[in-house]
């Protein structure tokens, strides 16, 4: 099960990036799961500097700016990479 | 049709090419190079320097990363948190909204070279200081407690330096344009502001009550400037259009300091790391750096 996790401070780029990752896992929905976090001290204690950030399964994939090609390359790459080991 | 309109439409379409391919080729320019300064890179770089030189190099790393003031909060306990002091994490936190490359193309192409070159070597020049001033008061008291007392974990973290000089490109040009995409309402709306003012505020107006016979014009100025919340791309049309009608240089530039500085968001977001007695002095500092700066450059007459 891959456990995706975006975490802001609600800000609108904050959401952008959920909705985005939403709308990328929607093919995946049988083993993906997404939530949104908005406690900062949950953010600061994953050693998160620039929000929105991308954490799956307690590994960070992205934080700060992002461009939605390069979210969607490194979603699918990751689920990729974890169901060949 | 009527040859003013057309003069002014030709004039609109020249304007706003030339900001947007000097916005597209800086941008992309920034964020290629930036793919190299990772936050967490910048943090552990600054957690050993301790001396002005942190001030320095936080200042100047704070101008071209890019930042959200949403980002604020993350940044300033993570930074903490790493042992960077208290007065360069100021400097960094002074720098990054108020400097940025936005700022420097959309001056450039208002104002020309010297005005976009004295605006920032003035944003590091007060970063650095107001940050090492901070450090030199002895404030960390007057920070949250909790902030001390967090844990960070070291987490894993995917690596981005295996990245070939390709993708980087490719990942510049895809947050350039998306960048673009975001900022270009701000620079819509700025320039609808502006265009009202050009329209309908009239000279007289600003030359009474804001012209450098009126030394509370630039405080004024800063009060204003201080709680409203906009970035570089929108404040610059505006600001532009005021200087057309006579506002003072000095007088422009602190405002505009103000605005991308200082916000009441970000101060209210600033209010759950530091108490209200430093917060208070962050703010007041700032605004006097500021204020002094807009003095300074009426007296040097540049328009």
């Amino acid at each position: 099960m891959y456990k995706f996790k975006v975490l802001g401070t609600g800000c609108t780029k904050c959401k952008k990036l959920y909705e985005l990752v939403q709308k990328i896992l929607i093919d995946h929905k049988q083993n993906t799961q997404l939530e949104y976090i908005n406690d900062i001290m949950q953010i600061v204690e994953l050693g998160i500097l620039t929000t929105p950030a991308l954490v799956l399964n307690d590994k960070v994939l992205h934080t700060g700016s992002f461009s939605e090609e390069q979210i969607k390359a490194l979603i699918i790459r990751n689920i990729k990479d974890e169901s060949n080991n | 049709m009527n040859p003013i309109i057309k003069q002014a439409i030709n004039f609109f379409f020249y304007e706003t090419s030339k900001i947007f391919i000097l916005l597209i080729s800086i941008i992309f320019i920034v964020s290629f190079l930036r793919s190299y300064l990772q936050a967490d890179k910048i943090k552990e770089f600054l957690s050993k320097k301790h001396t002005i030189v942190g001030n320095i190099l936080a200042s100047i790393i704070g101008t071209i990363t890019p930042f959200c003031s949403c980002s604020a909060i993350p940044l300033f306990i993570g930074f903490l948190q790493a042992g960077i002091p208290l007065g360069i994490t100021f400097s960094y936190l002074i720098a990054a909204p108020m400097v940025n490359e936005i700022a420097f193309v959309l001056l450039l192409s208002s104002f020309g070279w010297k005005i976009a070159l004295l605006y920032w070597a003035v944003g590091i020049f007060l970063a650095i200081s107001i940050g090492f001033l901070l450090g030199k008061l002895n404030l960390e008291k007057y920070v949250e407690d909790f902030v001390w007392q967090i844990k960070t974990k070291n987490t894993q973290t995917e690596t981005l330096e295996q990245l070939s000089l390709k993708q980087r490109a490719i990942n510049a040009f895809f947050y350039t344009k998306e960048l673009v995409k975001s900022i270009f309402i701000w620079i819509i709306l700025g320039v609808a502001i502006g265009a009202f003012i050009h329209g309908f505020v009239p000279q007289e107006l600003i030359l009474k009550y804001c012209s450098k016979d009126n030394p509370f014009a630039v405080f004024w100025a800063v009060l204003i400037g201080v709680p409203i919340y906009a970035n570089a791309a929108g404040s610059v049309p505006i600001i532009n259009a005021l200087v057309q009608k006579g506002l003072p240089i000095g007088t422009a530039l602190a405002l505009m300091m103000s605005i991308t500085a200082l916000s009441l968001p970000e101060i209210m977001i600033l209010r759950r790391v530091l108490k209200p007695k430093l917060l208070f002095i962050y703010v007041g500092i700032v605004s006097c750096g500021i204020l002094l700066v807009g003095y300074l450059f009426n007296l040097l007459k540049l328009n």
